[in-house]
């Protein structure tokens, strides 16, 4: 049963960490021949054209929007979490239908809202492509918010209220101390999700709001596997340093709370 | 407090169903359509692409689903059992990538002259022409859902198992339970919350899911996602209705898969406490 058990966990890990490895090869060597056993022509040149092709502003940009999506949805999650954690008990059945994102279908949404988004807005398609980001994003941030809401309660900040402080002082002085870690996991759902949407910014953006999985995309058709991989590289790269900022910003914060108390 | 969330949300929702049942019927007054008609939902039922995407997609989303269900739930299980190396974390990565990155690598790996044509050659195994990328059958789309659903259903199961894991274990080993009857009659019944809800997300995004049949799948049987994307960019604008027609057909799935599923839970709920 125990080796049972280990072929299949073998079986399992090696699946997911294939393509991995295919990543890696064909970003950093050029040909494999199939009589070769090992890849040859090691080379950098696609990072190279990487930035010189001006694609690593895109990169950013589209970090930047992200980022952007994320925290707007963070800050509605909060507001919506603090709502139904104090709301009365006629209101707790609104919650589910902000879970209704989550499994409405991308394309028909996309399709739907296009006329209604094109009337109201216009031609600002960034504008429009941000509300359709923060709608998609908006339940994953929600539901960990609430989650979080739901195990620690917010009686320590009425307590504060009534001790005489004011609402941005409890809020900032006891809420994001309890709360920091929800709120950076929630944070990071949402910048994933936002992150690596494609079709949005493919259907109903302009010529701004071009994505990095948008700039993968004539390379990928093209099977250029060389260049995809590269692009596929640096899009994890980008991703995890904005992990890393977060999590590095989180135990800051700790360190610094840590300190004040000694 | 509510009300910019609730404005974003149930705004573009309602809006959304509205204006699509109202173009699927027939009414599109840009184009000069001003009759209610059914006739783009009978069109539909008779025509045999439409039927055989819808039961292509539901038949690829099905099969993916369920074994990217057991397998993460089997994962987690094993990686909550032992301490964190790292493979407890180098599993995650999938759910950074898009479904686009993804989809690329999954091509790189089982495509004809991809990593697993170089390995079999290393280890002097003859597998012939791999037939899995763009195959009819879906098997590559398959992979790709596979790829991307195991993780994120490991991820979410896997606070559960650690938590219930140190509190349930040694008790059910005192009263004389065996390993298999521990998971069978303890564990899964405790998770079983979770794992329905995520087999619901992951199978409404399977079901109508366009980047992965747009770059691995085939094009006949083609995805009801495709389908409804390429009817409404058809030049004939008059195709917009019968696309719309599409649209509503997806989303009262989806909702009716929402409702069922909600039943279910609050039926299971009852019994159980977590």
């Amino acid at each position: 049963m125990k080796i049972f058990n280990k072929i299949i966990f073998t079986l399992l890990m090696i699946f997911l960490l294939l393509p991995l490895l295919s990543m890696l090869i064909w970003t950093f060597f050029s040909s494999w021949a199939s009589n070769d056993n090992l890849p040859s022509n090691l080379t950098l040149k696609w990072f190279i054209y990487f930035v010189n092709s001006g694609d690593w502003l895109i990169g950013v940009k589209s970090v930047l929007f992200s980022i952007s999506a994320a925290f707007f949805s963070l800050i509605l999650s909060i507001m919506l979490s603090r709502f139904f954690i104090k709301s009365s008990f006629k209101y707790k059945q609104l919650e589910s239908m902000f879970y209704l994102p989550m499994l409405l279908p991308v394309v028909s949404v996309c399709i739907g809202s296009h006329k209604m988004l094109l009337n109201i807005l216009g031609i600002k398609g960034s504008i429009i492509v941000l509300i359709l980001h923060i709608y998609f994003s908006l339940p994953y941030a929600f539901k960990m918010v609430y989650s979080f809401y739901n195990v620690w309660g917010i009686e320590q900040e009425q307590v504060a209220r009534g001790l005489g402080a004011n609402r941005w002082k409890a809020f900032y002085l006891i809420n994001v101390p309890i709360y920091l870690n929800g709120y950076i996991s929630s944070f990071l759902m949402a910048f994933i999700i936002s992150y690596s949407q494609y079709f949005v910014n493919f259907f109903v953006g302009d010529y701004n709001s071009v994505n990095f999985s948008m700039i993968m995309t004539p390379y990928i058709t093209g099977s250029d596997r060389n260049i995809a991989s590269v692009y596929i590289f640096l899009y994890m790269l980008y991703g995890i340093i904005v992990m890393l900022l977060c999590t590095g910003i989180e135990k800051m914060y700790n360190n610094r709370k840590r300190n004040e108390r000694i | 407090m509510l009300i910019p969330s609730f404005l974003i949300v149930f705004s573009i929702t309602a809006y959304v169903l509205a204006n699509t049942l109202k173009e699927s019927l027939g009414i599109i007054p840009e184009l000069s359509l001003n009759e209610i008609t059914l006739k783009h939902y009978v069109n539909l039922i008779s025509d045999r692409i439409f039927l055989e995407g819808f039961l292509f997609s539901i038949m690829v989303a099905l099969i993916s689903t369920t074994i990217s269900i057991v397998a993460g739930t089997y994962l987690s299980y094993i990686f909550s059992r032992r301490k964190r190396g790292l493979a407890a974390f180098m599993y995650r990565y999938p759910i950074l990538l898009s479904y686009i990155a993804a989809a690329v690598l999954i091509y790189n790996t089982f495509s004809d002259r991809g990593l697993i044509y170089h390995i079999a050659l290393i280890l002097e195994m003859d597998i012939g022409p791999l037939d899995i990328i763009y195959n009819s059958k879906g098997i590559s789309v398959i992979i790709l859902n596979i790829f991307k659903g195991i993780p994120f259903v490991a991820f979410l199961l896997y606070p559960i198992f650690i938590k219930t894991d140190s509190e349930y274990r040694e008790t059910a080993k005192n009263l004389g339970c065996t390993d298999a009857m521990y998971v069978y009659k303890i564990l899964l019944p405790l998770c079983r919350h979770s794992i329905l809800t995520s087999f619901l997300v992951i199978f409404n995004y399977n079901l109508f899911s366009y980047e992965g049949y747009y770059f691995l799948g085939p094009s006949k049987p083609i995805s009801i996602g495709i389908l409804a994307y390429n009817s409404y960019i058809n030049s004939d604008l008059l195709y917009r209705a019968s696309s719309m027609a599409i649209n509503f057909v997806m989303m009262t799935v989806s909702i009716i898969l929402c409702i069922v599923f909600y039943k279910s839970l609050k039926q299971t709920k009852k019994g159980t406490s977590l």
